[in-house]
């Protein structure tokens, strides 16, 4: 598949948006990345990237940027294969440290305290359940330093380590999720918001296989209450299959909202949301609103960020096998402006396309003050920086776009056409249907298998005499 | 290994003369598992082992190489039971050495063969490999049938993507014989519980199979939370005291165990009209029973700490305590709070019953 793009004609008279040409930089080794996360690591004052991913040789790759050019990826030893990184200064030394989720049978994470040059320490491992597949870094217990809730993906357990301000770590209670399911809940994605306003850092889960969005409230201490299961808003009666979440404010009422891409087998992909009906107790979830994300592929990660600076979430949307990533422009009037405070995306518009872009991150990575988006490319091994050009409503923002002057780190070539025999997938989750649900499970094993450890596999044995005869 | 696979693996096995003594003496315990290329004849699965070297005598006279490997592969499956390791004891590999523990664990918990036996198969192993696997259930004449057969999906909750829970009812009083199974799609059995309650309630579950019972509050599309939970192991027979706040509940029964769902090891024992096996297709494995017996009281214990029933919370009760103190092994009547302990809780919720019973 040739990879298209860049600058957008307008769809619409209010709104299009405008990217520039992707700057792409591949991964050096068959990478298989999974996901991007940014952090100022070797401290000259802009975002670096962090490429988590199903590298055999048990390789991250950070990717330094200097004023929104990305450099040559420099390899980062994690011991297997990652699905998920988070970026955090972990031991309060000052400087950001990393945390990988290894996603292997042997469960475990992967801690590399940083330097602050963009060096690190040798990793160190943190032992966990059944495939982890994510984490979330966050105070979870109210004492100032960043705890981790790490989930397992065959397992539907939350493991939680209460930091000790050292990065070392005291087990807390487990949390359970999506206890009452016929199939496998097969949780995949986690992350944190304060979804009653309490105060404290909640969890939110995405069991992929239950396909419920799973919210536990903390209870202040760092232990939860009994998780709460959401379906997502159906389609046309389906129920979609769910693999990533984003969480913002997207209806500008003040509470945090989820959102969530929805795979759909008689549907085309949507976007679906869960709005926060920012109930005086509890949690109130409303899920009445899905907008189509496109017609080609099926949505797998989705970024919230204001793209055109008009003060309010949009969201960008990346796909698989096609995968076109679309951005979806908010056009919810806010109670507070006199509108209905409905969530209201605008049809979607494509900024970038290629195989599978696995995940996607709206974020300033050129330093001029606008949204940038960062897509990482599962079947091409590469990531991708799609720089934001949208007229922004603060003038002087957006003016400082800096044009891509840096030679490509790698040279790319376009990923190999890639599509799935929907007849040949199975019931994965053993709900006994096969649903949108059961496509987004068999997506997520798109790169690579699961081993016991994914340390590289034992040499064969040498020969030793009168031992060889094949 | 799947269960087809490893009943035609077990019936060709057993139709296997053992001609090569050399083999017998080069698969077992002291030799690398049958799935990694090592020095040195053999391997570690004794029926694998012995069905490569039937065919292939060079994998146990002179060395296990990788095309050992892959004959195993192909003609074992997924070879898991023994392994190396011991079965009380966490280990980064699959499998553990008595091979009965290790396959009991491994057909209800496939993780703890392919994966790794982690500290949840320990925790199996160390409930069901000493305990009783057969302990069929006579129920008592007043029970009544369940009334799902396997092969139906009638009262599994919102499984199958319903929209209101689909539950069976039972009432104060009732006894229910059930069966469960972990066919695909696997069988829970939701109850409703009643909504008029003047106290706790009493939950009695007798089972053939590891199973766990859950407390579930809410709607399908959501929210929907459990609230609570109780494992049950194989052949225990456990009673359970629920107090509820005002509401609607469901009680599931369901193949499980502490913190998670039991997925495999015991299929439907019915024949499908609809897709009948073979005349020659062996049943699939299966250790334990599939029924289980619940009985709900909806009449609170009225004095929990009067544990002779002689209407007095007195030192008679605090010795009948103190007898049990500890883990609970039964029918636990001074554990007071359900934890499974007669501990200091308990003695202090008798403390607080001093004296005459309401």
């Amino acid at each position: 598949m040739v990879a298209s793009v860049c600058i957008v004609a307008p769809v619409s008279a209010d709104g299009p948006f405008f990217f520039g040409a992707p700057q792409v930089v591949t991964m050096p080794t068959p990478h298989s990345p999974t996901m991007v996360a940014i952090g100022d690591l070797d401290e000259d004052g802009d975002p670096d990237l962090v490429i988590a991913g199903r590298n055999s040789e048990g390789f991250a790759y950070l990717v330094p940027n200097e004023d929104g050019v990305l450099g040559t990826p420099v390899e980062l030893v994690t011991g297997g294969q990652t699905d998920w990184v988070e970026i955090v200064d972990l031991d309060g030394d000052g400087h950001l440290d990393l945390c990988f989720a290894v996603r292997s049978l042997r469960g475990r994470l992967s801690l590399l305290r940083g330097f602050g040059d963009g060096t690190f320490a040798e990793f160190e491992e943190i032992r966990l359940g059944r495939e982890p597949r994510a984490l979330v870094v966050d105070d979870l217990d109210g004492d100032g330093d960043p705890d981790i809730a790490a989930m397992n993906h065959r397992l539907p357990i939350i493991e939680i380590l209460f930091n000790d301000g050292t990065a070392g770590f005291e087990r807390g209670a487990d949390v359970v999720i999506a206890e009452s399911e016929v199939g496998h809940p097969y949780p995949q994605a986690i992350d944190t918001v304060d979804i009653d306003r309490d105060g404290d850092r909640d969890l939110v889960v995405v069991a992929t296989g239950a396909s419920r969005a799973c919210v536990v409230l903390n209870r202040g201490d760092g232990t939860f209450e009994p998780d709460a299961g959401w379906r997502p808003p159906r389609v046309a009666g389906e129920i979609g299959g769910m693999t990533n979440l984003g969480i913002g404010d997207v209806d500008s009422d003040g509470d945090e909202d989820l959102v969530v891409p929805l795979i759909l087998l008689d549907s085309s992909s949507h976007l679906g949301v869960f709005e926060n009906g920012g109930a005086p107790v509890g949690i109130d979830l409303q899920r009445e609103r899905a907008f189509p994300s496109t017609q080609l592929g099926y949505a797998y990660a989705v970024g919230l960020g204001d793209l055109d600076g008009d003060g309010d979430l949009d969201a960008v949307v990346g796909h698989a096998l096609p995968g076109p990533v679309m951005a979806l422009d908010n056009r919810t009037v806010p109670v507070a402006e006199g509108g209905d405070g409905r969530v209201t995306f605008e049809p979607p518009q494509q900024i970038g396309s290629d195989s599978f872009f696995r995940a996607v991150l709206v974020t300033d990575l050129d330093g001029d003050c606008d949204q940038d988006v960062l897509a990482v490319e599962l079947i091409s091994n590469s990531v991708w920086f799609l720089p934001n050009l949208t007229p922004q409503e603060d003038a002087d923002c957006g003016e400082g776009f800096v044009p891509r002057t840096g030679r490509a780190t790698a040279s790319r070539t376009s990923s190999p056409g890639f599509a799935i025999d929907r007849g040949a997938i199975g019931d994965l989750n053993g709900d006994g249907a096969i649903t949108g649900v059961d496509v987004a499970l068999f997506l997520e094993t798109v790169g690579g298998d699961v081993h016991a450890d994914s340390d590289p596999a034992p040499e064969s044995p040498e020969s030793s005499e009168g031992g060889m005869r094949r | 290994m799947n269960g087809i696979l490893s009943s035609i693996l077990a019936v060709a096995l057993m139709s296997l003369p053992i001609s090569a003594a050399q083999a017998q003496d080069d698969c077992g315990p002291d030799r690398p598992p049958c799935d990694e290329p090592h020095d040195g004849p053999g391997c570690l699965q004794p029926q694998c082992c012995e069905l490569v070297c039937k065919i292939d005598v060079f994998c146990c006279e002179v060395v296990w190489d990788e095309t050992c490997v892959e004959q195993a592969g192909e003609l074992c499956g997924d070879v898991y039971c023994p392994d190396f390791g011991g079965c009380l004891e966490i280990h980064d590999t699959g499998g553990c050495l008595d091979e009965t523990c290790c396959e009991l664990v491994r057909m209800h918990d496939p993780f703890c063969g392919y994966g790794t036996w982690d500290e949840i198969c320990v925790a199996e192993a160390e409930s069901w490999c000493a305990g009783t696997v057969e302990c069929p259930i006579v129920p008592p004449p007043n029970a009544r049938e369940e009334g799902e057969p396997c092969l139906e999906r009638l009262n599994d909750g919102c499984g199958g993507g319903a929209i209101e829970i689909n539950a069976s009812s039972i009432a104060c009083g009732d006894a229910i014989y059930g069966k469960t199974t972990t066919r695909v799609p696997r069988d829970v059995d939701w109850f409703r519980l009643p909504e008029t309650r003047d106290g706790p309630l009493v939950i009695r579950l007798e089972t053939e199979f590891p199973a766990r019972m859950l407390i579930v509050t809410g709607s399908c599309e959501g929210p929907i939370s459990v609230l609570d939970r109780r494992p049950v192991d194989p052949c225990g027979n456990d009673e359970w005291v629920v107090d509820l706040p005002e509401g609607e509940y469901h009680l599931v029964v369901e193949a499980g165990a502490d913190g998670r769902s039991l997925r495999s090891g015991l299929p439907c024992d019915e024949i499908d009209p609809k897709n009948p096996p073979d005349d020659d297709e062996e049943p699939l494995p299966r250790t334990y029973g599939l029924h289980y017996l619940l009985e709900l009281a909806c009449t609170a214990v009225p004095c929990p700490g009067d544990l002779n029933s002689d209407g007095m919370v007195d030192g008679v009760d605090l010795g009948l305590l103190f007898a049990a103190w500890g883990e609970c092994t039964d029918v636990c009547p001074a554990d007071f709070d359900g934890d499974g302990t007669v501990d200091g809780q308990d003695l202090g919720g008798l403390f607080v019953g001093w004296g005459g019973c309401p």
